[in-house]
């Protein structure tokens, strides 16, 4: 098959590939997928492109959702530090008080 | 985008002004500058990210992507506003464009060139939107300069040289010419006469030619088949032959392989293989996925962990979605409607913010959601509080002896070892708590940035499906029944109770658009239940491809529900009324 025609159907590959692990519900793959006869090429690759939005959204809300809670790990290691030494603290008072 | 007054996303009646809408090539220009300018900011931040993992991210680099991320959005703001101006038939262009910022970066050139200098850019094959009365014509070459050329056939019928029309809308860009190209504006009738015959003779004989290698393939293989059987029932004695026989049976495969795509490829066209290849490597990841419970879709985890915090991301696009699919019927879809009132009808992103913490308790969730996490690391402090409380007054038991000696001895009682624990505990708590009430304003915090500043009716998860109606594809794959709209006059979004009203015998199919849909369905069904009414707004909008503006608040462009004309025909579906 010639290279072009290979890429192609790279293309396709990619978008069967980004339908089946789109976060669209899977009615609604199922119901694209039945009838991708009905787009044209120009459909094809609008829906390629929505595919290709989506990712991109999901990537975004992907790498700040790890972001998130990377931040709330060192925020909960500061809490134990801070309890740490408050810990500390009252166990010099009660230490003193108990002497 | 939508006026002030009017809360986004609100689909019960407000006070609409009426925007007038803007087209031309100024406007054209104006949104897609504007849609440069936010794809730009958006992949600006996304490039920013993808520099470094989550892990390597420090404060700093934290910081710079917020002001990314703060550009980005204000970008997309001001082109929300831009796009909902737009004619429809402006915003369809722009729309067209999807998220290709080369393609929106080549219109924007070759606009702008046509402008600034129009003799030199007409040549450059332009859109038409510019109209001959806003930018100078160049002069025309007199027609006998034009001649149809002389074609040159390749193997399979088609033309050298000639190039299919690009398929994505986007202007096919030409070198510049430094004088006025010839342009075959007089005398066409010829000219056309000529190049549909020349079509014709062209389409006949690509067709035979077609034929012809379809035949010749298939005799081949037919050539092939028994000679590959053959090859396979022979038994050799030694490796040598063993080998050749494994090297000429790949090679037959390979080349039955090479006919039967290239037949395929021949019957069905390209788009038809392409299609059909869409939908094989669909079906083969779905059982993959489906085979492997471990492995869930790409952004499952993403989901999970968001469920029950984000409730009004995925979740309510799940909702609204059996909404839209099965009617008012069932008691699930009814809760789930009842909900989605909920939602929508909050008045005040406190308000919603209520309800999605609400949900967010009652949520049943399968995954570790965020709220989950750190309902963990809660527990995990719990225990190291306890920890810390042990060893405290282990050491406080431990300094007290080795100043008191003996006497420290009677210090060492059940109750002082308890009133020292009850303090530590007491105090670490405390911080614990401290924490708590910051991690929820955080977490609050983080949905609202990380969904926009729409966050409180958030379809994070229907960014693809808006993509796909607002570029036509979920108007041909969802509903079938809107290609009755074309048979009557002209679009119908530009249908005006004076121009169109409901045709005669079409009264049980059409209704009149009254102020918004919400107000509309109302009308219809007197005494209806908010979650009814709501219910049927999502059927009858989708019937109508139209979306309710939080549906495409991911898109770069999109069309209000709450801009649609008063009087405009909406298509109801069947059993709408019954």
């Amino acid at each position: 098959m010639e290279e072009t025609s290979q890429n192609l159907l790279d293309l396709a590959d990619k978008i069967g590939v980004m339908l089946a692990e789109s976060a669209l519900s899977d009615d609604i793959k199922e119901h694209l997928a039945a009838n991708l006869d009905k787009l044209s090429e120009e459909k094809l690759i609008a829906l390629f492109d929505g595919l290709r939005a989506e990712e991109e959204e999901m990537k975004r809300i992907a790498f700040e959702t790890e972001l998130y809670l990377k931040e709330q790990e060192s925020s909960w290691k500061k809490v134990e530090d801070d309890q740490i030494s408050a810990a500390t603290i009252i166990g010099d008072k009660w230490a003193e008080k108990l002497k | 985008m939508a006026p002030e007054t009017a809360r986004s996303g609100d689909l019960k009646p407000e006070s609409l002004p009426v925007v007038e809408k803007k087209s031309g090539p100024e406007a054209y220009l104006e949104a897609l500058q504007s849609k440069k300018d936010v794809l730009d900011a958006f992949y600006q931040m996304n490039a920013f990210r993808r520099i470094k993992g989550v892990g390597d991210f420090t404060p700093d680099d934290k910081a710079k992507y917020d002001v990314l991320k703060q550009v980005w959005m204000e970008k997309k703001r001001q082109n929300i506003v831009i796009v909902d101006q737009l004619d429809p038939v402006t915003l369809d262009k722009i729309l067209n464009f999807g998220m290709d910022v080369h393609s929106v970066g080549a219109e924007l050139t070759l606009l702008k060139l046509q402008k600034d200098n129009p003799v030199a850019a007409d040549s450059v094959g332009t859109i038409d939107t510019i109209s001959e009365s806003e930018f100078e014509v160049p002069p025309l070459v007199p027609p006998s300069v034009f001649e149809p050329p002389i074609p040159v056939f390749n193997d399979d019928g088609s033309i050298v040289g000639s190039t299919p029309e690009s398929s994505s809308g986007v202007s096919v860009v030409e070198p510049v010419p430094s004088v006025p190209s010839a342009v075959p504006e007089v005398a066409p009738q010829k000219v056309d006469s000529n190049e549909r015959e020349l079509a014709l003779t062209t389409e006949r004989l690509r067709e035979r030619m077609k034929n012809e290698k379809i035949a010749n393939l298939k005799i081949e293989l037919a050539e092939l088949e028994p000679k590959l059987n053959l090859e396979r029932s022979k038994i050799y004695g030694s490796d040598i032959e063993r080998r050749g026989q494994a090297t000429e049976i790949k090679e037959l495969e390979n080349r039955k392989k090479e006919i039967e795509a290239e037949i395929e490829l021949l019957e069905k066209g390209a788009l038809g293989v392409f299609r059909d290849r869409v939908g094989s490597v669909y079906k083969k990841t779905v059982e993959a996925i489906k085979g492997d419970p471990t492995k869930r879709t790409k952004w499952g985890w993403v989901k999970e962990r968001l469920k029950g915090l984000a409730t009004v991301g995925a979740w309510e696009v799940i909702v609204a979605e059996r909404v839209r699919g099965s009617g008012d019927s069932g008691s699930d879809t009814f809760e789930a409607s009842k909900n989605q009132v909920n939602v929508d009808r909050a008045d005040t992103a406190d308000g919603t913010e209520d309800y999605a913490w609400k949900l967010q308790r009652e949520a049943k969730n399968k995954g570790l959601t965020l709220a989950e996490v750190d309902k963990k690391r809660e527990a995990d402090n719990n225990l190291f509080i306890e920890n810390q409380a042990n060893q405290t007054v282990e050491d406080v038991m431990s300094r007290v002896k080795n100043a008191k000696g003996e006497a420290g001895q009677n210090m060492d009682t059940v109750e002082n070892r308890a009133a020292v624990r009850a303090a530590v505990i007491t105090e670490l708590s405390k911080i614990r708590e401290g924490k708590i009430t910051r991690t929820e304003g955080e977490m609050k915090k983080f949905i609202r940035d990380i969904l926009d500043e729409k966050w409180s009716r958030r379809y994070v998860y229907a960014a693809i499906e808006a993509a796909l109606w607002a570029t036509g594809v979920a108007t041909i794959i969802f509903r079938p029944e809107a290609v009755v709209l074309p048979n009557l006059p002209g679009h119908p979004m530009l249908f005006t109770p004076d121009k169109s009203p409901i045709p005669p015998g079409l009264k049980n199919q059409y209704v009149n658009m009254s102020n918004t849909i919400w107000e509309t369905v109302s009308h219809m069904f007197p005494g209806a239940s908010d979650a009814v009414i709501m219910a049927k707004s999502k059927v009858l909008m989708a019937a109508n491809h139209i979306f309710e503006p939080e549906w495409a608040a991911k898109l770069l462009g999109e069309i209000s529900s709450r801009a649609l004309p008063q009087g405009l025909l909406l298509k109801l579906p069947a059993g709408f009324i019954s």
